[in-house]
């Protein structure tokens, strides 16, 4: 590494460096410097646009603004983010907001005006995504909620038709009404999906945590599972014994087993087996939900736990899905203190992985 | 002797729903409010020995329903079941608090319901 000996080498390097532009004035408003990042911020095509006063460098607009700041920050000894738009030749406005302070002399005495000026698009999009991201929110809150008193009609009545049906034995409507109650069902656990994200993100997640053995959770779901999956697939529970009961929420803990079981069950269309692997291992407990389907490739796995992700193309398409199931799954496991990874290669299987902290045995998630 | 069951529900067709599902189990009388306000006004005339209580209504809403009915002194303890499209945690949790018996989240399952209400009406009897 080369040192910079010379001071003044070295102060223009650093203000080189800043991610932000720079301009220093005299009190007669000469250009002491300019780094290049402000040069190119206000559209200056000049290279060495020192010793020279700015108004004769800075097309007029931007020379009007500059003079603003210069008399602000002499009056009230600084100015902040002050918001400045500029029409960069042939390109969109751009947003910045400069800053003023006054540049001092080895006895303190005021000597110059420092200007900074930092560009402010990027900020304003975060800010729009959020405004945006937030409404989003409010709209799935507010329309899930709308939307389950109809669905409770239309559940709830559709039952009491079916036991009509049923008593009075008509195949055919017994058939239809099982079909309308069935999708009623699948509609209302989407909504239900929809609310949980939406608690989840917003921080309103509220766990019941109570003492819970993993393994007893574990059978529970295989077996509704099991079921489900009409002996097409192979379940095995490979819970070590040592796990010592934690302060879980039951049903929550409950949902990220089943999510990731009838995921392995849903991406193995063929069947197989789906193991549930549990054991201690240093300071966590880990707990494994193994398959042997077809898999996901890299591409797939960076976006695994992103919000409505679905894979395109290829046998994962076919599979339904709201995208949300992981979201929500990893958003439990993070709300327990826990962490959630998977490892997978096409035709190969995956692997979810969900760690939870041995502290849990003592102390109750922060959530 | 029959059990009164009075229904709170600013929604007609979940009030219809919930009327259907006790009265086939042939032992309930069944009235309907369709608010908070309506429903003091029938607690007097019919009085139920439960309450089947929406929480989100328009004016009146189920959390001030729920502590009218539990302020009301002298009188049987009056059993009642909340029911709402709110997180069913959220909404067990603050209807516990106000003094209900047990809360559905909605959509509810028809024979879960009814069994419930027939365990709370046993309580009442003994």
């Amino acid at each position: 590494m080369t040192h910079i000996s010379d001071f003044k080498v070295f102060c223009r390097s650093l203000l080189e460096s800043l991610p932000y532009g720079v301009m220093i004035l005299n009190q007669q408003g000469l250009i002491l410097h300019m780094n290049r990042n402000m040069s190119f911020m206000l559209n200056i095509t000049e290279p060495e646009a020192e010793n020279v006063s700015f108004r004769d460098v800075l097309p007029r607009e931007i020379s009007r603004t500059v003079q603003q700041m210069v008399d602000d920050t002499t009056s009230y000894g600084f100015v902040m983010d002050r918001r400045i738009s500029v029409n960069v030749a042939e390109k969109a406005e751009v947003l910045m907001a400069m800053s003023g302070s006054i540049l001092r002399d080895e006895e303190g005495q005021p000597a110059g005006i420092t200007l900074i000026c930092r560009e402010m698009t990027a900020t304003r999009e975060l800010d729009r995504m959020r405004e945006l991201d937030k409404l989003k929110d409010d709209f799935i809150s507010s329309v899930s909620h709308d939307l389950k008193n109809p669905l409770s009609s239309i559940l709830g009545f559709s039952d009491i038709l079916l036991e009509m049906a049923k008593e009075k034995d008509l195949s055919e409507e017994t058939e239809y009404l099982q079909i309308i109650r069935q999708e009623s069902r699948r509609l209302s656990g989407m909504i239900g999906q929809m609310l949980s994200l939406a608690r989840i993100e917003s921080g309103m997640l509220h766990l019941k945590v109570g003492k819970v053995v993993l393994k007893e959770v574990v059978s529970e779901v295989l077996k509704v599972l099991s079921v489900q999956s009409k002996g097409k697939h192979d379940f095995r529970a490979e819970m070590d014994d040592e796990i010592p009961e934690l302060w879980l929420d039951r049903e929550e803990i409950s949902r990220v087993i089943m999510n990731l079981v009838s995921n392995a069950m849903k991406y193995s269309p063929e069947g197989g087996p789906v193991t549930v692997r549990g054991f201690v291992r240093g300071e966590n407990v880990h707990l494994e939900v193994h398959d042997k389907g077809i898999g996901m490739s890299e591409e797939t796995l960076s976006h695994m736990f992103e919000k409505f992700f679905r894979e395109t193309g290829g046998e994962a398409q076919r599979v339904p899905g709201t995208g949300l199931g992981l979201v929500i799954t990893k958003g439990i496991v993070e709300a327990h203190g826990g962490t959630i990874s998977v490892e997978s290669a096409v035709g190969d299987g995956s692997v979810f992985s969900v760690i939870l902290p041995l502290w849990l045995r003592d102390k109750k998630p922060s959530a | 002797m029959t059990k009164r069951i009075l229904i709170v529900d600013d929604d007609r067709n979940i009030r219809g729903l919930i009327r259907k599902v006790l009265e086939r189990e042939g032992k309930y009388e069944v009235a309907e409010a369709e608010d908070g306000k309506a429903a003091e006004e029938k607690l007097a005339g019919f009085r139920p020995d439960l309450v089947v209580l929406d929480i989100q209504m328009p004016g009146e809403g189920g959390y001030e329903t729920c502590m009218h009915i539990r302020s009301l002194a002298g009188r049987k303890k009056i059993k009642i079941v909340g029911v709402s499209g709110v997180s069913g945690k959220i909404g067990d949790a603050i209807m516990t608090a106000l003094g209900a018996d047990y809360f559905f989240e909605k959509p509810f399952n028809n024979s879960q319901f009814t069994h419930k209400i027939e365990e709370l009406l046993e309580e009442v009897e003994a």
